[in-house]
C-alpha cells in the first residue's frame, strides 16, 4: 500500500469549465443582489421578531405610558423595514469564472471571497413559502474552521441550481480521479458498495476478555465517590422501598459501635480515626475500581477495529454497541495517551482527530478512539496502515525550557504566602499541611514542565506532554495549515519562541503546540515545515 | 537521522526567513487613527462614567473632587498617545511566492505563517473609519483550529485587494 498521505500531485490550474458559458450567463461577472422576494420575507420576518419588543411594551404598559405602545411598534416596524431594505440593498454577489464574492454593508464593508476550487458543500434548501416565490437558500461551505461561510438568501431557484452546476463541473475539471471517487466515497458513507474481495475489510485489532478486564483495572472510575457522596446527602429524606438508608448520624453510631468506642469526639487519638478512615478509602478505592471495570465491559466489549478500503472501522459495546468508520485521508493526527501507572506497564491508548464529516462520530468530528488499550509493538502496525509511523529510534527528543513552570510558580508562592499568613505553620495545626500541600503542588506543575518534548522524523513532527496524562501526538506535515511563532518579553530576553500549529479538527488530547523551545530552532523548524510546499 | 527534514542545530542555524522582522513591509500608519478612534470611545465612556460617580458620590465621602477623574483621564491620554502609534509599527507583512506571513503584537509577539494552499477562503473588509481614511483588513481563513481567521489591517485598499487576487491565484490544490 502505498502512502496514502502524499499530497495529491498539484493539478494544472484548470481553464473555466467550457460551460460556464451557457450557464447564468447573463450574469456571471457582474454584482447582483439578490432575489427582490428579500423584501418581502423579511416584511413577514416582522411578526416573529416583535417577540423583541415585549420587553419594552410591557415596561411602557406597567409604567403608565401606554399611549406611547402604538408609537414604539411603529418606529419598530420602521426600523425593521430600514433593516430589511438595507440589507437587501447592500447585499451583492458576484459569480466570476473561478470564484464566488459576496460584498456586505454600506457604513463598514465586508467582501468575502470564495475560490471554487475550496467549495466542499453547497446546499439548496426550499422552504414552503420560498417555494411558491420559486426561490431558495443557498449555502456554501469551504472547510475554514467555521461552518457554514456564506448563505444566500433569497435567490431565484434556476440561479442556485446553476451555481451548483457552475460549482459541480468545475470540480469535475479539476480534481484528479482519485478525489472523485473519494467524494463519491464519503456519499455512500455506509458500506453499501460490495466488499471486492474478503481482504477489503481486515481485522486489525481486537481486546480479548482478559485485557478487557486488565484495561477495566487500570481505569478506575471517581464517578462513585460523587455517588456515595450524594447517597448520604439524599439518605435522611429518602426511603426507597421500605428500606431505612442510615442517616448521617446513625451512620457515626454504626461506626463508632464497629470501633467499640466514641472517636468523633474531641478527643479522638489518631489511631482511632485510622481506623476508620483507612477501611473506608480501602472501600471507595474498592468501589471505584468495580465500577471502573463494569463500566468498560460494557463500553469496550468485543472490540474490533478493522480496515476497509478508505476507511477504519471500529466497533464496540454490550449493550449499545457503537459502528464508527474513520475515513483514512481525512485522519488530521494521531495521538497516543497513557496514565501515570498505565505506562510503568506500557499500555496505551491510540486515538485519531479527524475532519468532521465522519459518519458515527456524533459529536461532529474531532476525536476518536481507535485503540482503547494496548502495547506498543500492537499499536505500530495501526500507525503504519494509515501512514504515521515514525521511526522511534531516529527521532532525537528536545526538551522545553524550564521556564515553563515560572507562572505557576508565582501563584504557588503566593498560595504558599497566604498559607503562612492564615496560620504560621509553628503555631498552628493546619500551617505545616498547607505549606506542604504548596510545596507539592510546585514539584508536580515543575516536572509537568519538564515533560514538555518535542521531535521531528520524516515529515512527522511529535509532540510529548504531561505528567498524569501523558500524550504523544503524531502530527504529519501535510496537515499543518498555519504556524504561529510566539513570544513575549521574557522569552526573547532567554532566546525563547513557542511554535503552535493550526490543524483542523477539535480534539482533547491531542498536542499542537512545542512552548519554549529556542526561537531559532523555532523558526528552523517552520521553514522547513513550509518551504518543502 | 533523517535528512528529509532538515533541522539545523541550536544557534548555528543559518536565516530561516528571507526576511527577519525588521524587514518586514509596516501597514499604513494612519491605521493609527482607527485604532485612536476605538480607544478614544472607551476612553469616553469610562471617564463618563468615572466623572459622573466623581461628581454625585465622591462629595458624599467627603473626600477631595477630581482626582479619580483626572487620573482616569490621564491614563488614557497616555493611552492614546502610546499605544496606538506602537501597535501600528508591530503589525508588519511580508507576501513571498507560496506563503504570507504577519506579525504583531510587542510585548507578546506572535508570528504567523499561512501557505497559499492553506488559505480557504479571503475577506476584505473595511470599517467607517478605515473607509474614510481609505484602508481596508485582509482576513484569510483557513481550516485550522488555531488560526482560523488571520487578519492584517490597515493595508491600502487597493492594495488589499490586489492581495486578495494574489492569494487567490495562488490557490491550486487542495489535500481533501
Amino acid at each position: 500500500m502505498s502512502d496514502p498521505f502524499l499530497l495529491p500531485v498539484t493539478p494544472p490550474k484548470p481553464a473555466p469549465p467550457a460551460d460556464a458559458a451557457d450557464a447564468p450567463s447573463e450574469d456571471s461577472g457582474a454584482w447582483q443582489r439578490q432575489h427582490i422576494s428579500a423584501l418581502f420575507l423579511g416584511l413577514l420576518r416582522f411578526g416573529r421578531s416583535l417577540f423583541n419588543l415585549i420587553p419594552a411594551v410591557a415596561a411602557l404598559g406597567l409604567s403608565g405610558n401606554s399611549r406611547y405602545i402604538p408609537f414604539a411598534i411603529a418606529g419598530y416596524f420602521l426600523l425593521h423595514i430600514g433593516g430589511v431594505l438595507s440589507h437587501w440593498l447592500f447585499t451583492l454577489y458576484r459569480i466570476g469564472p473561478d470564484s464566488l464574492s459576496i460584498r456586505h454593508g454600506l457604513f463598514s464593508r465586508n467582501e468575502r471571497h470564495i475560490g471554487f476550487d475550496r467549495v466542499q458543500d453547497i446546499s439548496i434548501e426550499q422552504g414552503l413559502l420560498p417555494r411558491l416565490l420559486g426561490v431558495a437558500r443557498i449555502s456554501i461551505e469551504t472547510g475554514a474552521g467555521s461552518g457554514e461561510d456564506v448563505t444566500l438568501f433569497p435567490i431565484k431557484m434556476e440561479k442556485a441550481e446553476a451555481l451548483r452546476e457552475t460549482l459541480r463541473a468545475y470540480r469535475e475539471q479539476a480534481r484528479p480521479l482519485a478525489e472523485a471517487q473519494d467524494s463519491a466515497d464519503e456519499l455512500s458513507s455506509t458500506p453499501s458498495t460490495p466488499p471486492a474481495s474478503s481482504d477489503d475489510s481486515r481485522l486489525l485489532f481486537a481486546l480479548p476478555p482478559r485485557k478487557l478486564l486488565l484495561s477495566g483495572v487500570f481505569s478506575p472510575s471517581l464517578a462513585v465517590i460523587a455517588l456515595l457522596g450524594a447517597l448520604i446527602g439524599f439518605a435522611d429524606r429518602f426511603e426507597p422501598f421500605g428500606l431505612n438508608i442510615p442517616s448521617e448520624r446513625e451512620l457515626i453510631a454504626m461506626i463508632e459501635a464497629y470501633v467499640g468506642s466514641n472517636i468523633f469526639q474531641q478527643n479522638s487519638s489518631p489511631r482511632s480515626i485510622a481506623l476508620v478512615i483507612a477501611p473506608l478509602l480501602l472501600a471507595i478505592a474498592a468501589l471505584s475500581l468495580i465500577t471502573g471495570i463494569i463500566r468498560t465491559i460494557f463500553r469496550d466489549w468485543d472490540y474490533r477495529l478493522s480496515r476497509e478500503p478508505r476507511t477504519l472501522r471500529r466497533l464496540r459495546g454490550l449493550t449499545t454497541r457503537t459502528d464508527v468508520a474513520i475515513t483514512i485521508r481525512r485522519v488530521q493526527s494521531a495521538t497516543l495517551v497513557t496514565g501515570l501507572i498505565r505506562q510503568i506497564f506500557g499500555w496505551q491508548e491510540l486515538r485519531l482527530r479527524s475532519l468532521a464529516s465522519d459518519i458515527g462520530s456524533g459529536e461532529g468530528g474531532g476525536d476518536h478512539q481507535i485503540i482503547p488499550f494496548a502495547q506498543r509493538e500492537e499499536i505500530d502496525p495501526i500507525l503504519e496502515e494509515i501512514g504515521l509511523l515514525p521511526n522511534w529510534e531516529a527521532v532525537e527528543w528536545q526538551r522545553s525550557h524550564g521556564i515553563l513552570a515560572l507562572p505557576s510558580f508565582f501563584t504557588l508562592i503566593l498560595f504558599a504566602a497566604s498559607a503562612a499568613s492564615f496560620s504560621i505553620p509553628a503555631a498552628n495545626s493546619w500551617g505545616w499541611p498547607l505549606f506542604g500541600a504548596a510545596i507539592l503542588l510546585l514539584l508536580i506543575e515543575i516536572l509537568t514542565a519538564r515533560r514538555h518534548f518535542h521531535g521531528v522524523d520524516g515529515d512527522k513532527i511529535l509532540i510529548r506532554s504531561g505528567l498524569f496524562r501523558p500524550s504523544l501526538t503524531i502530527l504529519p506535515r501535510r496537515a499543518i495549515q498555519s504556524a504561529d511563532i510566539s513570544d513575549n518579553f521574557l522569552y526573547r530576553r532567554l532566546g525563547l519562541a513557542s511554535l503552535a500549529f493550526g490543524v483542523p479538527g477539535i480534539s482533547s488530547h491531542a498536542d499542537d503546540r512545542i512552548p519554549a523551545i529556542s526561537l531559532s530552532k523555532a523558526t528552523a523548524l517552520r521553514a522547513a515545515i513550509f518551504h518543502r510546499d | 537521522m533523517t535528512a528529509i527534514f532538515p533541522i539545523t542545530p541550536d544557534h548555528s542555524a543559518e536565516p530561516p526567513h528571507p526576511t527577519p522582522p525588521e524587514d518586514l513591509t509596516p501597514i499604513e500608519p494612519r491605521y493609527a487613527w482607527v485604532l485612536r478612534a476605538s480607544l478614544a470611545i472607551n476612553a469616553l465612556i469610562t471617564t463618563a462614567i468615572i466623572a459622573t460617580a466623581d461628581a454625585l458620590l465622591v462629595p458624599k465621602l467627603g473626600l477631595p473632587q477630581g482626582i479619580a477623574t483626572g487620573l482616569i483621564a490621564f491614563f488614557w491620554l497616555l493611552m492614546l498617545l502610546i499605544l496606538p502609534s506602537r501597535r501600528v509599527l508591530s503589525i508588519r507583512y511580508h507576501i513571498s511566492d507560496d506563503h504570507i506571513r504577519i506579525r504583531r503584537g510587542f510585548l507578546f509577539t506572535v508570528d504567523t505563517i499561512v501557505p497559499f494552499v492553506r488559505v480557504q477562503h479571503l475577506d476584505v473588509s473595511q470599517g467607517v473609519i478605515e473607509r474614510s481614511l481609505g484602508l481596508s483588513s485582509l482576513t484569510i481563513h483557513t481550516s485550522g483550529v488555531l488560526n482560523q481567521a488571520v487578519t492584517l489591517p490597515g493595508l491600502e485598499t487597493s492594495l488589499a485587494h490586489a492581495m486578495r487576487e494574489t492569494i487567490h491565484r495562488h490557490i491550486l490544490t487542495d489535500f481533501a
